[in-house]
């Protein structure tokens, strides 16, 4: 099928979509620097959940689609290993590394060479910019996990790149 | 051939149900209510040991006098019940299995669709062809035909196609009714 470097290359530039259209769209008084500051913080949160919200509505789709052929799930461990394996092998042609759990509703998922991460210079340069590029894959696992009835929180850290981990906190109503 | 097919979300409210138009559709509806506790009930009976088989379909739910109730529940938890009409030539179990599967597969098309909002009614025009094509041409007295100029350009192929199909059995096609069916504002939307 297609090639992995046509998702990456469109994401990428989603990213840097999101960021320059609110930019743009942003207006301040340029008197007060320490509110900008602060707008700055603003903008930037409202665009990675703006990735987020793109994530979680594909995540949705891609996840009826990839389960039209599987078998039910038994329990919500059985879901997050479907997640690791075969969804992430679909979506990132790799299984996640590391799958740990407290057994009361917190996943850690560690990727260590991830996908949209790994054509970034390895060291410290880029670090702080990490947080944009998992925002869309955050919002991918917790559109997939909402789909199978699972409501959750997902969140990323990165260490050192390109190894990431995903923190997904089930929400028991 | 079904009777009624219904689409029903995870927190059980329709999303999509469609009948034969006969005197008495919530009737129809009405069934497909009650058969809910059905497929719950057999939901959780899978997670005991009793049925291993861990499959999407859920087979018949319950018979009554004059209709046959099957089952169907998606991952998602997405549910497809279908009525079928019990004097009809017995349908043949993989029958009815491929019935659902066409019903998955058209859903998951319209999930994957950007201009559909999870959660809403579905008014995809190839959904709705998808399910006409499962369900009973209700047959109409001979004589009475449906006005050519009142469709539009998509029906008046598809009757085409009917009547075409059905020409050789000497029934005439139904046309319009058959496409859009009354969708149901009587069911409570429940959002738990």
């Amino acid at each position: 099928m297609a090639d992995e470097a046509l998702f990456l290359l469109l994401h990428n530039e989603m990213v840097s979509g999101v960021y320059k259209s609110a930019e743009q769209g942003e207006v301040y008084v340029p008197g007060f620097l320490f509110h900008k500051e602060h707008h700055d913080l603003q903008e930037n949160g409202r665009c990675i959940t703006k990735l987020e919200n793109m994530g979680f509505r594909v995540g949705q789709g891609l996840i009826e689609r990839f389960t039209k052929d599987t078998a039910r799930f038994k329990d919500e461990l059985d879901i997050m290993k479907f997640i690791c394996k075969d969804f992430w092998t679909t979506v990132f042609k790799k299984q996640i590394d590391n799958l740990r759990t407290n057994h009361q509703g917190i996943y850690v998922l560690q990727d260590n060479k991830f996908r949209l991460l790994t054509q970034m210079s390895a060291g410290k340069q880029y670090l702080e910019h990490a947080s944009k590029y998992l925002a869309f894959t955050c919002g991918l696992i917790r559109g997939g996990l909402s789909n199978l009835g699972i409501k959750s929180i997902v969140t990323a850290e990165v260490s050192s790149m390109p190894a990431c981990k995903f923190q997904v906190m089930i929400q028991k109503l | 051939m079904a009777v009624c097919v219904a689409v029903i979300a995870k927190e059980n409210y329709p999303l999509y149900i469609r009948s034969v138009p006969t005197e008495n559709e919530l009737k129809f509806h009405y069934m497909v209510h009650t058969s809910l506790d059905v497929v719950d009930e057999k939901i959780s009976a899978m997670g005991k040991a009793l049925v291993d088989q861990r499959e999407l379909y859920l087979g018949l739910l319950y018979p009554t006098e004059d209709y046959k109730v099957y089952g169907y529940v998606t991952n998602s938890k997405v549910k497809f019940v279908m009525v079928v009409d019990s004097s009809n030539t017995a349908l043949r179990d993989n029958e009815i299995r491929s019935m659902f599967r066409k019903l998955h597969n058209s859903y998951t098309d319209v999930m994957c669709n950007p201009f559909y909002n999870p959660g809403d009614r579905i008014q995809s025009r190839a959904f709705d062809g998808m399910v006409t094509s499962m369900m009973i041409q209700a047959r109409q007295p001979r004589g009475s035909c449906v006005s050519w100029l009142s469709l539009g350009i998509a029906e008046k192929v598809w009757v085409g196609a009917l009547a075409t199909h059905m020409g050789c059995l000497g029934l005439k096609s139904t046309g319009k009714e058959g496409l859009k069916g009354p969708l149901s504002s009587q069911w409570p939307r429940r959002r738990d």
